[in-house]
């Protein structure tokens, strides 16, 4: 019974390191929807979590510096609007009065920083697409008609 | 699994299996139920926020040179489907909106056709072979179906005299199912939920 | 007419498939070479009507016959003829129909090679190829149709993909098909195995050169398809962690743990029901890419066409997991009685331990992949999870994986003695130590990095040690000199020297993914013309914006002037595609490698053309290129392990 003993001991030993690394790197990496109208509600629980959040981009609100790439911008979904502020290049489809969905933590001045906008557009209408940065709107782009 | 090769069994040899196999089945089958719960789902798939909203206003040229404006419609109750010649679900469902066409085209309704990344001829041909009447336009640069948020072909949007959608639905459509919501939009009834049929995503 | 032919050659296959199930099982009960015989001729003949299928499909591509709906969708007119071929899997339809014709080739392979041998197994083997073939023509008949016609027929194709228009991604599905199909074989043997009751090695030296084969196109359909990511997906990275992607390396995992693991059966009878095991996950892993891939259930950047096969393929993975691991639980009585491991300090252990890695590599990959499904099941959370969760539990696990790649080819079976472990690992483990602390004080200063480094060149330190040590004695012994001594020393144990080099292959794979995620550089500028950006030892002056017009679609080029620490190595120019029948353009990244690093450019977007105003992003990749090279160690290993080489001949089957 020994053997029997060890062999749990041990197994017990690696769950128990898998498991620490598995929750480990959940913190990290886990991404949360949400709509403007929801982060406003949760603003102070969702502080620390990374976030994607989908909205439209309020019309006037978009301050540009092409050349320090950055980006002010208010996102809404039409019952709370959310400021956001990006450094980078959003792809092409980014403009005001349209959808966009940003990915990024809330800074401490209630700021939501993006790492990363898609837009919303007929061609990749999702917020579930996965995070390759620049990459996004060259994703493969057609669908074939399946049955 | 390593275990199960030195532990020796306690159980009779009969009685052993049967232990396995239940263990086995209840390791397996939750795996599965929860792949098959993804069905129920689908993972690209967000509601839309534009339900019981103004419907946003575009111009569009139709396939006849005229061109039409969702603004010259207010007080109309308005049928928007947004499609492509190559999209099987759209053809499918191409005869069931002329059917519906031809049974509400004398109150005060609208059909509009948007086609979607799509060649002209193709689309005339298209609208040709299902004998469409009503008019249809490209959305020559997306921009509309930006605005509506269409992420799948075909889709349908109803719209009421006062200009909110009513009732959204993805993916084909039956002729009774428009002629009801269309009856619905003219009450200015909002559906509480959205429709969904077969459908293409668009890419 | 081609479309009928084909349609009908699925039809027929499938009804041979169905006798290839039916025929064993009736031979089971007495006249069981007449239903052999059976068996055979029903395995020939669905090879004879897929391929039959399959050449119908490829004429209508190549015919561009487009009343078939698959031809109509993935060509055009204008589509070169090498595109035209590689359309039979630029879409589902046509990918199954070539993944069940690699599969029947296998079949019928291993019907012929097996003919006279192996008489119990061989009906259930030929009976699990049957099923998984009757499986997928099913598919192919019923729920996805590559013979579907259309009308009226129009005038032109769709045409490909344009990302798929390229020359790797013609490899890319093919090697991983291959890889797959590669795991039926060693999969039905061991089911064949368990049916019959004949559990000893017998079924596992014999599949052991189609395990090593499926294993080595596993690897090399990953790595191609990490390479097409990272040449033509233009966004700089080769790997995303994408369900997709997990989806297709998943069995690579159990499926290596299995190729060390069956050593230890071999050797000391040991870990039968392991084995097993690792051979069904391995397989069902395959079946369940499929499903993920095709289902829609998770969300992925690679566009796939959802539809009913998803949920054909759980149906089919319900029934391989329930059906393997059922008769396992069965007949895990006829696998008692296996010796126990004497120490912990053996090669046994390492190998265990190796598989324990591998297994909770595949369980970590594994959950995060559907980690969003279990979220939004049980908390109604939407969630995705992103790549830096897949690399913070990876990295340590692949780091011991490598730390045991130094140990287990060299520690003595069984009881590795005090003296044993000295004169083996003393040297090599001195010799990463101090290439560590040369590397600290040269300017590695992370942990991660300066672990992983240590370990790799731990790795390659027992390699070249332990050759130098067998090299010296063939020269004591032969006189040999030190070619001659590895010709002699590769012949006489050629899995052992191909494992070898295998290793330094995935060292060097290693190497280039430890070196490109912790080194990289990576920054982005709007530039306006004779405008230059600095990176790294680089600067890049942006040139102007150069127009052009493609046979089948309208590019814009930007020009790049390189300057490596001041020095002119000419001109680089990314572009964006922009295609009639999509909306947003496509990119063309270019890159510029040598041996230590890669520069690789990203046209992000640009101005109007008069005002020639660019937004760049620049990526600095250390040492990227040893992965390809790594890959090519990979091939070469392999090819050592399972060509025969007179002598080794005798050791197998």
């Amino acid at each position: 019974m020994a053997k029997g003993k060890r062999l749990l001991i041990g197994g017990v030993i690696i769950l128990a390191a898998l498991g620490y690394m598995v929750w480990g790197g959940m913190q990290q990496a886990i991404v949360y929807f949400v709509t403007p109208t929801e982060l406003k509600a949760t603003e102070t629980s969702s502080a620390d979590k990374f976030l994607r959040m989908g909205g439209m981009v309020v019309k006037g609100s978009l301050k540009r510096d092409v050349q320090n790439l950055t980006y002010h911008f208010d996102l809404t979904d039409g019952a709370a609007t959310f400021p956001v502020f990006f450094k980078g290049i959003p792809p092409d489809l980014f403009v005001e009065g349209k959808g966009a969905v940003v990915e990024g933590r809330i800074g401490k001045d209630g700021v939501f920083q993006a790492t990363m906008i898609m837009a919303k557009h007929a061609e990749d209408y999702s917020p579930h697409t996965d995070a390759k940065g620049a990459a996004k709107s060259f994703v493969p782009a057609k669908e074939y008609p399946a049955k | 699994m390593e275990a199960q090769n030195t532990e020796p069994s306690t159980a009779t040899e009969n009685g052993g299996s049967i232990r396995r196999l239940i263990i086995t089945l209840l390791i397996i089958g939750p795996v599965l139920a929860l792949l098959a719960y993804g069905f129920t789902r689908d993972a690209r798939y967000i509601t839309s926020p534009l339900m019981a909203k103004p419907a946003v206003p575009f111009t569009i040229t139709l396939f006849d040179g005229k061109k039409l404006s969702l603004d010259d419609l207010k007080g109309k109750t308005v049928f928007l489907n947004f499609w492509a010649s190559w999209c099987p679900p759209c053809r499918a469902e191409a005869r069931d909106l002329e059917a519906a066409w031809q049974k509400v085209k004398d109150q005060n309704m609208v059909f509009i056709g948007v086609a979607l990344q799509d060649t002209d001829e193709a689309s005339r041909e298209f609208l040709k072979e299902f004998d469409v009447t009503y008019p249809n336009g490209k959305d020559e640069s997306g921009k509309i179906a930006v605005e509506y948020g269409t992420w799948g072909i075909p889709e349908s949007f109803f719209i009421d005299p006062q200009g909110r959608i009513t009732y959204k639905h993805v993916g084909g459509i039956r002729a009774s199912v428009v002629v009801a919501k269309i009856n619905e939009a003219a009450k200015g009834i909002v559906s509480a939920q959205e429709g969904k049929g077969d459908y293409q995503p668009v890419r | 007419m081609t479309a009928l032919i084909g349609h009908s050659a699925i039809v027929l296959a499938l009804l041979a498939a169905v006798v290839g199930i039916v025929a064993p099982i009736l031979g089971a009960r007495g006249q069981r070479e007449r239903y052999f015989e059976i068996t055979f001729v029903a395995i020939l003949g669905q090879f004879l009507f897929v391929t039959l299928a399959a050449l119908a499909l490829v004429y209508g591509l190549i015919a561009t016959d487009f009343s078939i709906r698959y031809v109509a969708f993935n060509t055009t007119r204008a589509t070169p003829i090498y595109y035209r071929i590689t359309g039979l899997w630029g879409a589902l339809e046509g990918s199954l129909l070539l993944w069940e014709w690699i599969l029947i080739i296998f079949s019928g392979l291993v019907a012929w090679i097996y003919r006279d041998r192996h008489k119990e197994l061989m009906p259930w083997v030929l009976l699990v190829f049957s099923i998984v073939s009757a499986f997928f023509l099913g598919v192919i008949a019923f729920a996805s149709n590559p013979f579907e016609t259309i009308s009226p027929v129009p005038p032109d194709g769709r045409g490909l993909n344009p990302l798929l228009e390229d020359a790797n991604m013609m490899t890319h599905p093919p090697l991983l098909y291959t890889g797959f199909v590669g795991l039926t074989v060693p999969f039905a043997f061991a089911i064949a195995a368990l049916i019959v009751g004949k559990l000893d090695e017998a079924w596992i030296v014999t599949t052991r050169r189609w395990t090593i084969t499926a294993w080595f196109f596993l690897t090399a359909g990953n790595l191609v398809g990490a390479w097409w990511s990272y040449h033509v997906l233009g966004w700089g990275g080769y790997w995303a962690w994408d369900p997709v992607e997990n989806a297709a390396f998943m069995p690579w995992l159990p499926a290596t743990a299995f190729l060390h693991s069956i050593q230890v059966q071999e050797r000391r009878h040991m870990l039968k029901v392991w084995n097993l095991s690792l051979i069904m996950l391995a397989f069902s892993l395959t079946i369940f890419g499929t499903f993920l891939t095709r289902s829609g259930v998770l969300s992925s950047i690679h566009a796939f066409s959802s539809g009913p096969v998803g949920m054909i393929f759980l149906f089919f993975l319900g029934f391989v997991l329930l059906g393997s691991f059922g008769l396992l639980a069965l007949r895990a009585d006829l696998l008692k009685g296996q010796p126990e491991l004497d120490s912990m300090v053996s090669r046994e252990s390492a190998f265990l331990l190796n598989n324990i890695v591998l297994v909770s590599a595949l369980f970590t990959i594994f959950l995060g992949t559907i980690f969003p499904l279990i979220s939004e099941a049980v908390a109604g959370v939407q969630v995705s999870v992103g790549a830096p969760y897949f690399n913070s539990v990876t990295v340590p696990l692949f780091l011991f994986m490598v730390f045991l790649m130094g140990i287990g080819p060299i520690i003595a079976w069984r009881r590795a003695s005090w003296d044993n472990l000295k004169r083996n690992f003393l040297w090599p483990a001195a010799a990463s130590l101090v290439f560590g602390v040369a590397l600290f004080f040269w300017k590695v200063r992370e942990f991660w990095p300066i672990l992983g480094f240590t370990l790799l060149a731990f790795v390659v330190a027992t390699i070249i040690y332990d050759t130098a040590l067998a090299l010296r004695a063939r020269k004591r012994i032969a006189g040999e000199g030190i070619v001659r001594g590895l010709i002699t020393l590769t012949r006489r144990n050629q899995r052992r020297y191909g494992g070898l080099v295998v290793h330094l292959g995935v060292v060097l794979i290693i190497l280039g993914i430890a070196a490109s995620m912790t080194y990289s550089l990576e920054r982005e500028a709007t530039l306006d013309l004779k405008q230059s950006l600095n990176i790294g030892e680089y600067r890049i002056q942006f040139e102007g914006l150069k127009p052009s017009r493609q046979p089948t679609h309208q590019r814009i080029e930007g020009s790049f002037r390189v300057f490596h620490r001041g020095e002119d190595e000419g001109v680089l120019s990314p572009a964006l595609k922009f295609f009639p029948t999509q909306q947003s353009p496509i990119g063309r990244a270019v890159h510029q490698s040598n041996y230590s690093e890669d520069i690789y450019l990203i046209l992000s977007g640009f101005s109007d053309l008069s005002s020639n105003r660019a937004t760049l992003k620049v990526l600095v990749r250390p040492l990227v290129v040893w992965m390809w090279i790594g890959g090519f160690v990979i091939f070469f290993g392999t090819l050592i392990c399972i060509c025969p080489m007179g002598k080794a001949r005798s050791q197998e089957d």
